[in-house]
């Protein structure tokens, strides 16, 4: 068996309590070097927590942590944050204002190579044309590129970038999150994210990292994390899931909605996706339309079940249902939980 | 270099309890070292009074001093009031009625911080008396002579009309930002309008008008100019009485331990006090409905604003002027005078840069590690600065004289009295300017691979430099003026523009002292009047 390549990122039961609140319980994470990885979690779960003392902002009260095989933080080990060699993406950019975005840009490199890299991050962000502005003078959206230069300048081991889109109007921000996940790529500097924002996790990162409660639940790829969650909280978190009970007998579990084949025995939870569910108008069908939701590009809509559960399902514009419908239910895969206290 | 403005983003607040990295120790030695030269004169004067072992009191009889606490406390509590009520009334009138001009008025009523009160006193004085202006215009319409102005009630008069106007620049903003809805709301319960001023209006107003009379209290018990000028017996006149008057310091340390105490309950009053004010008063949605005064109510608005700026300002300038032309047109050589003016502006000058450079480390402790000790640091330093500076003086006179012989009676140990006793003064400027650079930015540039020390030069400093200057400013304004501790402490024949004023009025050369008191008035007229207009268009 191989060694595992070294991690770009590797913290090991970090631990943060500010007064009577433990922000971090002990993460642990491993960051591929060149990947993109984002922590995803609600507010207050320590992502933003994790972020700061990776970036040697904070120190924490127990752990360490890693930086591409180099120990940043441990016992008798505190590096700095100037000789971390990580770069950070503030969520208010934190751009020195008294600065231009040249100077801003030039801000971490030493002055030899300081015109030449200024140029090369300027035009990797495209903003050659405003070197001389300054941060005030720009767009929410050219700030935001600013900082990104700024923090890749240096070349640094990884970049982090906390909340980076939240203030970007909803526009603008899908357009942003795409260019900056195209210059990260190309500029192959492995990259943090942290964001409460599951559509922006998935479809921005390379891998996922789920926090609640100061740990990490669950890491994987987005597809693994939206299809394979560890528990419900999980499923819930990542997307619309309706969740029904069920038994498993030979690997069979049979619902109310249909029967899945799965692994596990006894009784157990089935996570639906309503974008995996089918509908078809049927004179004597097993379930009634309860309530519809039409989006233009798609409708909601939502279909008791002979055993008094509900289940939602996610359709084309067409047919149009109405409520009292009576439809036949299919499900394409879904994913089952051991039930709580069963295991 | 264009103008910089803050970002458009306003920084998340940290949560609550976060606490920072910690900070190093060059910080907590520089911030230690340029606070505890203030606490030492203090714990001096106290242990002075408290020693174990019995209380020196150099002689001074308990009548004495009872007779002391009483005549303080008269001034205290009487120029208090009147100032209250001076100062209140004019902000009302300036901000809720429908008097004409009245940002104009306000700023006329602002306008007498420029006079110092001791300039005052001898302003009164230039004008009373056989030779006076008053009385010489008295004399000419064939009316009886002023008599010169001396006792409680000059000295009453004097300190009322000189500090009134601190009243109404804290008042003015609380009115302003009173919220009207809640007048409306007790009108349309049925109040009168007598009974809304009394249980709505006023009851919001109490913080400013707490914060005020505090304010103006220890204003009056740290007073020495005017009240030794206008021969009116308080703590101050009778410590400088005694100072002069003996070799043994004993008596004159005692009184100042004395006053110290008494005045350390005004400071800590306001130490709590301070700050609330602002939080108490709700920003109003809509600007009030004026009060229209019209008829006898009007004339008599009209007849009160212009009498208070005629005694306040018009009076003691004519005055000034007058003793000036008199000197002039007698023949007199005013070339002293601008070796004052300059050895004030020298010696001011160089403590304000001292003082800016000061702060910046007990502003940083303060905005960005709070804590306990960081907070003892700067209560320590409003203290030293709200106390009687002629018993800080005295304080660090004696301490110079048993432990530093070599900086007795030299411009250092008076230079580093003013750092000790106007540190607050470039210490909120400084904080105010360092609260809005972001600490993001500071983080930024340690991720950048810049130090700290290299932030604080890179980014901190440029970012805060203007509220440095500010601090700075105001610190080269009060030096200025400042004369009690001046006394106590310049090398002999260091004669500044208030030294001069001082000795001169006591001698009754108004002429010299008039020359000396323009000069003052007319060097900080300018950034004061900036600086009181700005926080009042605020």
């Amino acid at each position: 068996m191989t060694e595992p390549p070294v991690a770009a990122i590797r913290t090991r039961g970090l631990e943060k309590w500010f007064g009577e609140t433990q922000a971090l319980a002990g993460l642990d994470l491993d960051v591929p070097t060149g990947s993109l990885m984002t922590l995803l979690g609600p507010s207050g779960s320590g992502k933003t927590t994790a972020l700061r003392l990776i970036a040697g902002f904070d120190r924490p009260d127990q752990g360490t942590i890693d930086i591409d095989g180099r120990t940043v933080v441990g016992p008798g080990v505190f590096v700095p944050p100037e000789r971390r060699r990580v770069g950070m993406v503030f969520q208010d950019y934190a751009l020195f204002p008294h600065l231009t975005v040249s100077r801003n840009a030039g801000y971490g490199v030493a002055r030899p190579t300081r015109a030449a890299r200024v140029a090369e991050v300027l035009a990797l962000v495209g903003l050659s044309s405003k070197a001389d502005r300054l941060p005030h003078e720009l767009s929410g959206g050219e700030q935001q590129r600013v900082a990104l230069a700024r923090a890749l300048a240096p070349d640094p081991e990884v970049i982090l970038l906390d909340e980076p889109f939240s203030n970007l109007d909803a526009t603008l921000r899908a357009k942003v999150r795409g260019e900056v996940a195209e210059i990260l790529r190309r500029s192959g500097t492995t990259a943090i994210f942290v964001t409460h924002d599951q559509e922006e996790a998935l479809s921005l990162s390379d891998i996922v990292a789920v926090m609640r409660d100061g740990r990490v639940i669950q890491t994987g790829t987005p597809a693994e994390l939206y299809h394979r969650p560890a528990d419900t909280w999980v499923a819930s978190f990542l997307g619309d899931a309706d969740f029904l009970p069920g038994e498993v007998e030979d690997g069979v579990v049979a619902t109310s909605a249909g029967t899945f084949t799965t692994g596990g025995h006894g009784p157990v939870t089935v996570m639906i996706r309503p974008e995996s569910v089918t509908l078809l108008p049927a004179e004597h069908g097993t379930g009634v339309v309860h309530r519809r939701e039409f989006f233009g590009h798609d409708q909601l809509v939502t279909v008791g079940l002979p055993d008094g559960s509900i289940i939602r399902a996610r359709l084309g514009p067409s047919p149009l249902f109405e409520i009292g419908d009576r439809v036949d239910v299919s499900v394409e895969g879904a994913a089952t939980f051991p039930q709580p206290g069963s295991n | 270099m264009a103008t910089v403005t803050p970002p458009a983003v306003v920084p998340p607040p940290l949560a609550p309890g976060r606490k920072r990295r910690r900070p190093t120790p060059a910080l907590w030695v520089m911030a230690i070292a340029v606070t505890l030269p203030g606490a030492a004169p203090i714990a001096h004067l106290l242990w002075t009074v408290v020693r174990p072992g019995g209380i020196d009191s150099g002689g001074i009889s308990a009548p004495r001093l009872g007779q002391l606490f009483a005549s303080t406390g008269l001034l205290v509590v009487t120029v208090t009031a009147t100032a209250l009520v001076l100062g209140t009334a004019t902000a009302w009138l300036t901000t809720r009625t429908n008097l004409a001009g009245r940002g104009f008025w306000s700023m006329l009523v602002s306008l007498p911080l420029v006079i110092p009160s001791y300039v005052g006193a001898l302003a009164m004085l230039g004008s009373s008396g056989n030779t006076g202006v008053v009385s010489v215009a008295l004399d000419a319409i064939g009316l009886p002579k002023l008599g010169v102005f001396s006792g409680f009630w000059a000295a009453w008069g004097a300190l009322s009309l000189w500090n009134f106007s601190y009243v109404h620049l804290i008042t003015t903003p609380a009115l302003a930002r009173m919220d009207p809805t809640l007048e409306e709301a007790s009108r349309g319960l049925g109040a009168s309008s007598r009974r809304t001023f009394l249980d709505v209006v006023l009851p919001q107003l109490r913080p400013a008008l707490l914060s005020s009379s505090l304010l103006v209290g220890l204003y009056v018990i740290s007073d020495f100019g005017a009240v030794s000028l206008l021969r009116y017996e308080t703590f101050t006149r009778a410590i400088y009485t005694q100072f002069r008057g003996r070799l043994d310091l004993t008596p004159a340390l005692f009184l100042s331990g004395v006053l110290v105490m008494a005045a350390l309950v005004l400071v800590i009053a306001e130490q709590r006090n301070r700050g609330r004010a602002s939080l108490a008063s709700r920003r109003a949605t809509r600007p009030a409905d004026r009060v229209v005064l019209g008829g006898f109510p009007r004339m008599a608005a009209y007849g009160f604003l212009t009498a208070l700026v005629i005694a306040s300002l018009v009076l003691p300038l004519i005055t000034l002027g007058w003793w000036t032309v008199q000197g002039l047109s007698l023949g007199n050589v005013f070339g002293s005078v601008w070796a004052e003016a300059s050895r004030s502006a020298g010696v001011a000058l160089g403590a304000a840069a001292v003082t800016a450079a000061a702060a910046l480390p007990v502003a940083i402790l303060t905005v960005r590690h709070p804590g306990r000790l960081s907070r003892a640091l700067e209560a320590i330093s409003w203290s030293t600065y709200s106390l009687p500076h002629l018993a800080v003086g005295l304080g660090f006179l004696v301490l110079s004289l048993r432990y530093a012989r070599g900086v007795y009676q030299t411009v250092t140990l008076l230079v580093i009295a003013y750092v000790a006793m106007f540190l607050p003064q470039a210490l909120s400027a400084t904080q105010a300017g360092l609260r809005q650079v972001g600490t993001n930015l500071e983080d930024a540039s340690r991720s950048l691979g810049s130090g700290g020390l290299a932030t604080l030069a890179r980014v901190t400093i440029p970012l805060v430099w203007r509220s440095l200057l500010a601090g700075g400013a105001l610190v080269f304004l009060t030096v200025m003026k400042e004369l009690p501790a001046t006394l106590m402490l310049r090398p002999t024949g260091f004669e500044t523009l208030a030294v001069r004023i001082w000795s001169a009025s006591s001698e009754l050369f108004y002429t010299q002292a008039s020359v000396a008191a323009l000069v003052l008035v007319g060097i900080s007229a300018v950034p004061l009047y900036l600086l009181v207009t700005r926080d009042l268009h605020r």
